[in-house]
């Protein structure tokens, strides 16, 4: 593609107002989306596919991709504001975001959110613009044994996210392993745990188990307790919650890393933003010089997992235009939305349609810059939320929680899944179980095991299959080394100081 | 100790709810394609999984307990009922809104998202707001605007039909 | 006195029967409000796109308004179940597929056929065999060839399993009484992306799903699973041509179909399939679904209920042969 023609087109996209209204409408509707509990990204795009049918390709595309960038990014407000994640994705941001607004950092965790969200959908963006041919095929190199040992190298993370007691971590991953039993088994179409019920037939979905995991524990928590969260909301200032240069500049390997784990995480079908997350929370944690503060509300943990799951939304369009095959849930529903216009996305999009490239790769780098502007200007009032009395805001989450779990299939039965998962977290709450590991469990437990099965049907049975693929044995090793530091550093920590009460 | 309490709930309902699944898992087939597992084998190995890590945390548990009583000569707890230290506290009117939330959703089928919203909304900030801040024309207009104005939000602007 | 009211009892009810009667006999029906078509799948999916597709269309030529409500989960049964549990007044339909159809005959839902109104056939979507662009077969026989001489070697990836994918996989095989290996992913991108990758030998999907990869020469298709060849893909020979009978059950095809609530009353019954196969024969609808890469040939009435008779059998039969 000759570097003139592309840059006129680019210039065609910048120069058109309408289409820039709807990539801002879009992004507002996504941040919208994002933040609400229970409205995901995913949902936000399948709307817009039949709202934006009528509309000039390009427009529409703008749409879509805002809506996208918005709702991975917008999720953090949720989580940082009130424990709840607005998106699968940011359950990561709620480990170190909530600490961070109770300690009446509200603001300034979300400026941080904004940013690393900002950086990640740069950096991913970067990647699909100037090499998305070149490295798709790194994302083929995946096979069903890559994908079991990346499902168990992500369940190694467990030990990052379990907070006080590792047994406890680990029980909560298995309770969210459970929940994925039911239904339609992965290979062989069998029915498990359904109980004749049609409705479980589909399993217990993310989205309703996540509401009932943390919005309903967090909403009853919140009624017993006095506001905690309240801060000083008056006259913030930019300088209060945009960081400045030269902390980004500290920060600097932990964004790049983890917008690169996002783009990379983004690209391997089938994965998606809150795995990206909880493998650059993990990374980064690693990799600090000061492991003990994550969870207690650092600004690193903010980062990594914003920066990782916006740097999903670039990767996960790189085989989406350059095979066909979407990169995540969203792009698979874009997919769909390409196709209502007319276009196959896939290998000759990029010489047939050039346009529509250079108009994607531009409306999405416009979203990101709106999605940060618009952050930076609404963070003022999202911040307000805190100012609302405990007994309007607790009911008005409950409805919003139960309009969400209600919304994504529209079914009472995902409500009654929301209320009752949501009393059994409640009490797991007051038990002092952490609930990171049961979404880590929900999402990769069903990979897990549908991975090696495949895995085994493809070897005939030979185990072997997984130790003799490098990436697979890398992911193994991987695995491997954490499990054994982390059984060492247990046992050292039982024998130095002996109390028990650590290690339950 | 409502901590402790709420610990022995959730072992109580991991211990039941995976000895119930194990006998269930009898029911889901075990065949597979040649050289596969099973449907049955995955969800064997995570039940009983939970049902030793359980064990441990009773054992975890049970030891600490051990220690304390060495430490501290008598538990103070140990007059009280038995019965007061496994039903966890819970407040008072944190049972009513669980309790609401379960009318909540279950009235929503007969009377429509609007009705049930406003009068959980309204509900709930009139019983949960202390008596020297309760008002109720402001708990009433918020609660009609809330709900008002989510309905309209998704059925409008999101065209998600809400029943 | 009692007498008096019983007169006009008897009469009200005389009017009230000539009063139905009339609409059913003269009075052709109209949809008074709008019609919602549920689409037992995700929003963005296949079956939801089309459904997108033909709202506009249905508004412009006939004036009526129609919503489209997503009640996805198990395998389209959920939404199925909404259907069959709404009034039969003309006003909720749904679309339908072999998907269901392939349940019942798995006795996985305790409901069959006969809770539906047939109504039209939307699409139907022959499977298609189709391997990397690097394999080494060259064309069907090939492929044959080999998978009769290494029984129970060569990997099929299929979507899921136990529906048509993984039926066409294994019938493919047994047409040269031979076994293949048959991989079932979660969902159709996932088997592109392990043909691609190398990770599985063939994949049988839609010509839907795999047409760009097709187009752009990363995959090779081999053979189509239909009667006759298909007119988005006409260098692709059918299995039969090539002397391959891979429906020795009968024809086990991939369709999306129009329902409605058993005991839907004539007139409504034809005024919903004038309506709605007068929006899938406009030329905007027909130029879609060949861009798209499915057959839109919308049949109907008694030829259309003997063709799900035909394939509800197959499916059975298939499901206890085949699984």
């Amino acid at each position: 593609m000759e570097v003139a023609s592309s840059m006129s087109m680019v210039m065609a996209v910048l120069t058109d107002p309408i289409c820039l209204l709807w990539t801002f409408v879009g992004t507002f509707m996504g941040l919208v989306f994002g933040s609400l509990p229970g409205l995901t990204a995913t949902m936000g795009v399948a709307l817009l596919v039949p709202l934006t049918f009528a509309f000039p390709t390009v427009h529409a595309l703008g749409m879509m991709l805002g809506t996208y960038v918005g709702g991975i990014a917008g999720g953090a407000v949720a989580a940082v504001l009130l424990n709840i994640p607005g998106t699968p994705s940011s359950v990561v941001t709620t480990i170190d975001g909530y600490p961070m607004a109770q300690q009446g950092r509200a603001a300034k965790a979300l400026g941080w959110a904004a940013t690393a969200s900002f950086f990640g959908g740069i950096i991913s963006w970067l990647v699909l613009a100037t090499v998305a041919p070149q490295v798709a095929r790194v994302a083929l190199s995946f096979g069903p044994p890559e994908y079991a040992a990346l499902a168990l190298f992500g369940l190694m993370i467990i030990s990052s996210v379990s907070g006080k007691s590792l047994l406890k971590g680990i029980i909560s991953g298995l309770i969210g392993v459970w929940l994925s039993l039911f239904g339609v088994d992965p290979i062989m179409g069998d029915l498990r745990f359904t109980f004749g019920n049609v409705n479980l037939m589909s399993g217990i979905a993310i989205m309703p188990a996540l509401i009932g995991f943390y919005a309903f524990p967090q909403i009853l928590r919140g009624l017993s307790e006095e506001q905690s969260t309240e801060m000083k909301t008056a006259r913030l200032n930019l300088s209060d919650f945009i960081p400045s240069l030269l902390e980004i500049w500290r920060s600097k390997l932990n964004i790049l890393r983890s917008s690169v784990i996002g783009t990379f995480i983004g690209m391997v079908p089938a994965t998606g933003g809150n795995i990206a997350a909880f493998l650059a929370y993990d990374q980064a944690k690693r990799f600090s010089k000061t492991p003990e503060e994550y969870g207690k509300g650092t600004h690193e943990g903010v980062i990594a997992s914003e920066a990782a799951n916006n740097g999903v939304t670039g990767g996960a369009l790189v085989p989406l235009l350059t095979l066909g095959i979407p990169g995540d849930s969203v792009t698979a529903v874009l997919l769909g939305g390409l196709m209502l216009h007319g276009l196959q996305p896939g290998p000759q999009l990029f010489s047939k349609s050039p346009d529509i490239i250079m108009g994607i790769f531009t409306t999405l780098l416009v979203a990101n810059v709106f999605m940060y502007l618009i952050q930076l200007v609404g963070i003022k009032f999202f911040v307000r939320v805190l100012k609302i009395p405990n007994y309007y805001l607790a009911p008005m989450l409950v409805i919003l929680s139960v309009v969400g779990s209600y919304a994504l299939r529209n079914s009472l039965f995902d409500v009654w899944i929301t209320v009752l998962l949501g009393l059994m977290g409640y009490i797991m709450l007051r038990g002092g179980f952490p609930m990171a590991p049961t979404v880590l469990g929900l999402v990769l437990g069903p990979m897990l095991e549908s991975e090696i099965r495949r895995s085994l049907i493809l070897s005939a049975g030979d185990w072997s299959i997984f130790f003799v693929r490098p990436i697979s044995v890398l992911f193994i090793g991987l695995s491997l080394v954490i499990a054994l530091t982390v059984a060492v550093k247990s046992f050292k920590k039982g024998q130095k100081t002996d109390e028990v009460e650590a290690s339950i | 100790m409502k901590a402790r309490a709420a610990e022995y709930w959730v072992i109580g309902i991991l211990t039941v709810g995976a000895i119930f699944f194990i006998n269930q898992a009898q029911n889901v087939s075990s065949a597979t394609l040649p050289g596969g597992i099973g449907p049955r084998t995955f969800p064997l190995i995570i039940f009983w999984a939970i049902l030793i890590l359980t064990a441990c945390l009773v054992g975890a548990i049970i030891w600490e307990k051990v220690k304390e009583k060495k430490v501290v000569s008598i538990e103070v707890e140990s007059h009280t009922n038995l019965i007061w230290r496994i039903i966890p506290y819970i407040p008072r009117q944190t049972l009513i809104v669980i309790a609401m939330c379960l009318l909540l959703v279950f009235l929503w089928q007969y009377l429509g998202f609007i009705i049930v919203a406003f009068l959980f909304v309204a509900g709930a900030s009139l019983f949960l707001a202390p008596a020297e801040k309760r008002s109720i024309p402001r708990s009433l207009v918020l609660a009609a605007l809330f709900a008002v104005v989510i309905y309209a939000l998704f059925v409008y602007v999101f065209k998600i039909p809400l029943s | 006195m009692l007498k008096n009211r019983l007169n006009k009892l008897v009469l009200l009810l005389v009017l009230a029967a000539v009063l139905i009667a009339s609409t059913t006999v003269f009075g052709a029906w109209e949809p008074r409000r709008e019609i919602t078509i549920i689409i037992p799948w995700s929003p963005g999916g296949a079956t939801d796109i089309m459904a997108r597709k033909l709202q506009p269309i249905i508004k412009r030529e006939f004036g009526v308004n129609t919503i489209v409500l997503n009640k996805e989960g198990g395998s389209s049964a959920v939404g199925l179940t909404e259907l069959i549990t709404s009034r039969p007044d003309g006003y909720t339909v749904a679309l339908a597929s072999s998907t269901i159809l392939s349940l019942m005959g798995q006795n996985q839902i305790s409901w069959g056929s006969d809770r539906f109104t047939n109504l039209c056939l939307v699409s139907e979507d022959p499977m298609l065999l189709a391997v990397n662009k690097d394999a080494k077969w060259k064309n069907l026989d090939e492929f044959l060839a080999d998978v009769k001489a290494n029984p129970g070697k060569i990997t099929i990836g299929t979507s899921a399993s136990r529906n048509v994918n993984h039926a066409d996989a294994v019938l493919a095989a047994q047409s040269v009484g031979s076994s293949i290996r048959q991989v079932p992913f979660n969902g159709g991108s996932r088997v592109i992306a392990a043909v691609l990758g190398g990770h599985v030998d063939a994949l049988v999907l839609k010509p839907s799903e795999t047409i760009s990869q097709i187009q752009a020469g990363e995959l090779r298709p081999l053979g189509i699973y239909r009667k006759e060849r298909l007119a988005s893909l006409p260098e692709v020979p059918t299995f039969q041509e090539l002397g391959y009978d891979v429906f020795p059950y009968g024809p086990v095809d991939q369709i999306s179909y129009l329902v409605a609530p058993a005991g839907l009353k004539k007139d409504v019954k034809d005024k919903l399939v004038e309506i709605f196969r007068g929006a899938m024969l406009s030329e905007e609808f027909q130029e879609f679904s060949k861009q798209a890469g499915f057959v839109c040939n919308p049949i109907y009435g008694n030829e259309f209920d003997k063709y799900i008779e035909n394939l509800t059998n197959a499916l059975a039969e298939v499901a206890q042969k085949v699984y």
